[in-house]
């Protein structure tokens, strides 16, 4: 018992002499915070990947020797990624990791950071599926020219959708591709979404960019296309929770394109010539 | 707890008139106030005693006010004795006849020393660390004068201090947690008038120096029904009142502060006033000793006018201003040529309030009423440009009534309150929309006080808090119960408590003391269930020993959200929580000359959430956390000695370490949306907090000493020297350490102290 007391006591003078303080968790296997997605509209892909810093005043770590691997589950493939040095816009630096592929619709990716010997941050996401679309009737007049479109079958918040003329401009051969952006249609996650693409005020869009008079004759109408940007769950959630030993956002962004052919009448209704294929 | 608020004010209604019909047909009463006659200062704790030639004996003991009754007294013939220790007995033959009130006036005098000398000031009587009772410490200025103290004239937050269950932050921050509790949830009275931020940024302050002190009673759960409005505790502090015989005062010199204090009659015997006025001295006088950067300074000014408008009752006036500024965290956002800026702190606390007592001649009643109003502004943020501030204010009528009925006292009130609250929040917590607020409560309370055998005291009580502007009712029910047996006493109580006005805070920041007081978030109220038990032991008059459990169950507390967002912003997210815990007293000693007093206080506070951030941080779907003031162990050990004129005071002081929270580290978050673009934009700063609050800080430790002499310098006019050391063996204790820049911000290191005070009695 004395023993006891003895040994108890020697453990309350040495915590009460003990004067220090580590703040930062002791867990070796949380590194690093990547901030990025996996684009399907584009061939390059970016992340930005920086080590945590133990306060907000010390410099960021060097990201020397750190891989950064993403693999497409299901086929194995996998995109190994090279570190590039950058500026913010407020002149601090960044390391961004790049490589070249174009993710594919519906594959999940798992991406893997981390130094030989180290356990790696690990992060997955998978692209969202195309929606299906579907026409409703055109209708109106030159003043009020729209048609309904459905999209169905939606994983996530359709971010952007743009529309897209293909048109040549009067006594020109040269075919120019006028985008015109609708935007958000939805503030939260959908599975179903109808829309009115309005013609009567894309062809006011269209013509300004062109720089012509709404009436100005001639314009001939090549292809109308949309786009549609679909990201993944993980965009614009603070704690998206699909990130293992690390901390940050990593999520992947869709785009899914649809073209369609314009009926004639409605085409001359605009005052446009139709020239699309398949007439 | 709702109810139909009609309903419960007739059943009020009934039972008081019940009370005093039975009240009325007694036997005589004898009642009285009890003064110094020296000063006519009113004495409390002095027993008075009735015996008559059969040698029955009535008796009680006077309260705060010095006020007693004796009621249910047969008439007889008597011999009034009051006793009080340093004070002559008094003794005077009564008769009384039946039915009748006696009214009396007992003044007493000081006792001549041995040798002759006229003393000017009776030495008042420690009540003692270790006399509580289910939960209630009163406390005296004797008991605070044992605490060593920076400051010559002590005061009673270093007493609060040395009490086991009283968590503070240290030197610094004037932040009382109260066995659980937070500090808004903290009722702090003076004379009646609330305190919204009684405790001043250097923690060895309060607006509450002990020269203005009656007595302060200090609640830590368990309060009966004439409070409310508080979750943890209340401190219910009664001012003296000036000397009506003669003109005094005092003037002292220190390195912390310096004040004056002035008294006298205004109409000789019948009307007093009382000024006290404390400015600190830090940044000319501690900081130079330690030739380091105290950036603290405060002052307080308090006021009193006392008027004794007959045997019957009395009227006062009080006020008190207080004015605190100070720098106490670190927002490195706010940079300057250092990197670092510190925010800065200040607040004001204005009351004033009347205090009008009276005993009705046909009735043994005890009436009092109390009219109040009180403000407080606080700031925080970048000196000269603070980017939160709050203001409060609270318009208050109380009237308290006690009908005497023999062994048996029935306490009734109603009170009345109206106030409005403001605060500009500046985004801390982005899920309110703080907005000007006017809340009205009303409301009684019943609280009977029974003593069916001799040394056995119950006291159930209930009590009705209505506020109509929030279509909000409470039903709270009280119970004390004391049981005094030989050497023994064995006391509980326990209540229901709500708190509808409340203070949110950041507390994920020790450095941010800023309150924004607001009505509850949501329209959620916050309530807390007390159970107290506790046991005394006085084996002989050198030793007393007390032991006393508590427990606290507290429901829709406002808490910061625990996001993985930066810290300057959050959301208020509710939470439900425990305090459970045991304190222990021994004290030693029975005269001046020594006395000690070993305090251990052990508990252990848990805070329980559902939130869905912290759901998502841990995956867990009910986070527990100890909250930041959850000090598990508290020792304090206090001696003071007294020889040949010196006064030999020390203090060790140690506490277990505050849980604070630690950090994965640092991130530049950018939010993934359209427009953002992760090549460019530079990102948000963000801290990666782990869970929360699982670290725990070193351990606090410090030991005071100081010695005094008192010097006669004149027949009525006295010299004290006090010197002294804080932090003796210069512990650095550890006060804030900033995760941003792991910058570390210790308490006071050694300082010795020098203090005057110059006191013409």
């Amino acid at each position: 018992m004395k023993r006891l007391l003895l040994i108890l006591s020697f453990a309350l003078v040495l915590a009460a002499c003990d004067n220090t303080v580590d703040p930062v968790l002791e867990d070796a296997d949380v590194r690093y915070a990547v901030h990025g997605f996996l684009d399907m509209r584009t061939d390059r892909q970016i992340l930005r990947i920086e080590s945590l810093r133990p306060t907000i005043l010390a410099e960021a770590g060097a990201m020397v020797g750190v891989d950064v691997v993403v693999a497409e589950e299901g086929t194995g493939v996998r995109h190994v990624f090279r570190d590039s040095s950058a500026t913010a816009s407020d002149g601090s630096p960044l390391t961004l990791f790049v490589a070249s592929f174009r993710p594919q619709a519906g594959r999940t990716y798992r991406l893997e950071a981390g130094r030989p010997g180290e356990l790696p941050l690990v992060a997955t996401t998978r692209i969202p599926m195309a929606p299906t679309l579907q026409f409703g009737n055109v209708t109106g007049t030159l003043e009020n020219l729209e048609q309904v479109l459905f999209l169905t079958g939606i994983e996530g918040v359709p971010e952007g959708v743009t529309m897209y003329y293909t048109v040549t401009p009067p006594a020109q051969d040269d075919r120019v591709t006028i985008p015109v952006r609708y935007g958000r249609l939805a503030s939260g996650p959908v599975s179903d979404l109808n829309f009115s693409v309005s013609y009567t005020s894309d062809r006011f869009v269209v013509m300004n960019a062109l720089r012509l008079n709404s009436d100005t004759p001639g314009v001939r109408l090549g292809r109308i296309e949309m786009s549609v940007d679909l990201p993944s769950p993980e965009w614009r959630l603070v704690q998206p929770g699909n990130i293992q030993r690390g901390h940050g956002q990593f999520a992947s962004v869709g785009r899914y394109r649809y073209s369609w052919r314009l009926d004639r009448p409605s085409v001359e209704i605009l005052g446009w010539i139709d020239e699309q294929a398949g007439e | 707890m709702s109810f139909p608020l009609r309903r419960s004010l007739a059943a009020v209604l009934l039972i008081l008139s019940l009370t005093t019909v039975t009240a009325a047909a007694q036997n005589a009463t004898i009642r009285g106030f009890v003064t110094d006659v020296s000063d006519g200062q009113p004495l409390p704790g002095v027993n008075v005693v009735l015996t008559n030639a059969a040698g029955e004996l009535y008796g009680n003991a006077s309260d705060t006010d010095g006020f007693f009754a004796i009621s249910r007294v047969p008439a007889g013939t008597y011999i009034l004795r009051a006793t009080y220790i340093g004070f002559q007995e008094h003794e005077q033959e009564i008769r009384l006849v039946a039915d009748e009130i006696q009214t009396v006036r007992i003044q007493m005098r000081v006792e001549e020393t041995e040798l002759g000398e006229v003393v000017v000031e009776g030495a008042r009587e420690t009540v003692g660390a270790a006399n509580v009772t289910a939960g209630l410490q009163t406390v005296r200025p004797a008991d605070i004068a044992l605490v060593p103290a920076p400051d010559i004239s002590a005061d009673l937050v270093n007493y609060l201090t040395a009490l086991p269950g009283v968590v503070s932050q240290g030197d610094r921050g004037g932040q009382l947690f109260i066995r659980g509790g937070e500090p808004t949830q903290n009722l702090v009275l003076l004379d009646g008038m609330q305190i919204f931020q009684p405790f001043h940024v250097v923690g060895f302050f309060s607006a509450f120096p002990s020269d203005i002190i009656n007595t302060a009673d200090v609640y830590a759960g368990g309060y009966g029904g004439k409070y409310g409005g508080r979750l943890s505790s209340v401190i219910d502090i009664t001012a003296r009142t000036g000397n009506k015989q003669r003109p005094v005062g005092a003037v002292t010199v220190a390195p912390f502060v310096s004040s004056v204090r002035l008294e006298g009659p205004l109409l000789p015997g019948k009307v007093s006033f009382l000024a006290s006025y404390r400015k600190s001295v830090i940044e000319q006088g501690a900081a130079k000793i330690i030739d380091e950067p105290l950036p603290f300074s405060f002052d307080d000014a308090f006021a009193k006018i006392h008027a004794n408008l007959g045997q019957s009752a009395q009227f006062s006036v009080s006020a008190i201003r207080t004015n605190d500024s100070g720098r106490l965290g670190i927002n490195p956002l706010n940079e300057d040529s250092d990197g670092i800026t510190q925010d800065e702190v200040n607040w004001v606390n204005q009351a004033v309030g009347s205090r009008f007592i009276f005993l009705p001649a046909s009735l043994p009643v005890f009436a009092e009423i109390l009219i109040n109003y009180s403000t407080l502004t606080n700031e925080f943020g970048p000196s000269g440009n603070p980017e939160r501030s709050t203001e409060a204010s609270i318009f208050n009528f109380q009237s308290n009534v006690t009908h005497y009925v023999g062994n048996n006292n029935f306490n009734w009130g109603i009170f009345l309150s109206s106030s409005q609250l403001d605060a500009n929040l500046g985004g801390l917590f982005q899920n309110l929309d703080v907005q000007t607020e006017f809340i009205t409560e009303g409301g009684a309370y019943l609280e009977p006080e029974f003593k069916p055998t001799p040394g056995l005291n119950i006291q159930p009580g209930i009590r009705l808090q209505s506020f109509p502007s929030k279509s909000a009712s409470f039903l709270e029910p009280r119970l004390r119960v004391v049981w005094n047996t030989g050497i023994h006493r064995l006391s509980a109580a326990g209540g229901i408590y709500h708190q509808e006005i409340t203070g949110l805070n950041d507390r994920r920041d020790a450095g941010d003391i800023f309150t924004a007081w607001s009505a509850a978030p949501f329209g959620i109220i916050p309530e807390a269930k007390h159970l107290i038990a506790g046991y005394r032991i006085e084996p002989n008059r050198w030793v007393r020993m007390s032991a006393e459990g508590f427990y606290k169950d507290l429901t829709n507390l406002n808490v910061p959200e625990w996001t993985a967002f930066p810290r300057f912003t959050t959301n208020v997210q509710i939470a439900d929580g425990t305090a459970r815990g045991l304190d222990l007293r021994l004290e030693i000693g029975a005269t001046e000359a020594f006395q000690t007093t070993i305090s251990w206080g052990r508990s252990n506070v848990e805070y329980q959430t559902t939130a869905r951030a912290l759901q998502l941080l841990t995956g867990d779907d009910e986070v527990a956390y100890a909250p930041p003031h959850d000090r598990k162990d508290q020792l304090n050990v206090m001696t003071n000695v007294q020889v040949k004129g010196f006064n030999f005071s020390v203090r060790w002081q140690f506490g277990s370490g505050l849980p604070f929270n630690e950090s994965l580290g640092f991130d530049r978050w950018i939010m993934l949306d359209s427009l953002a673009v992760i090549t460019e934009e530079p990102g948000q700063e963000r801290v990666l907090y782990g869970r929360p609050y699982t670290g725990r800080l070193p351990t606090y430790h410090r030991l005071d000493v100081s010695l005094d002499r008192e010097f006669r310098v004149g027949p009525t006019t006295f010299l004290t020297v006090q010197t002294g050391l804080l932090n003796a063996y210069d512990r650095r204790n550890l006060f804030y350490l900033d995760l941003f820049t792991l910058r570390r911000v210790d308490q006071l290191p050694l300082i010795p102290t020098l203090g005057l005070k110059l006191e013409y009695k």
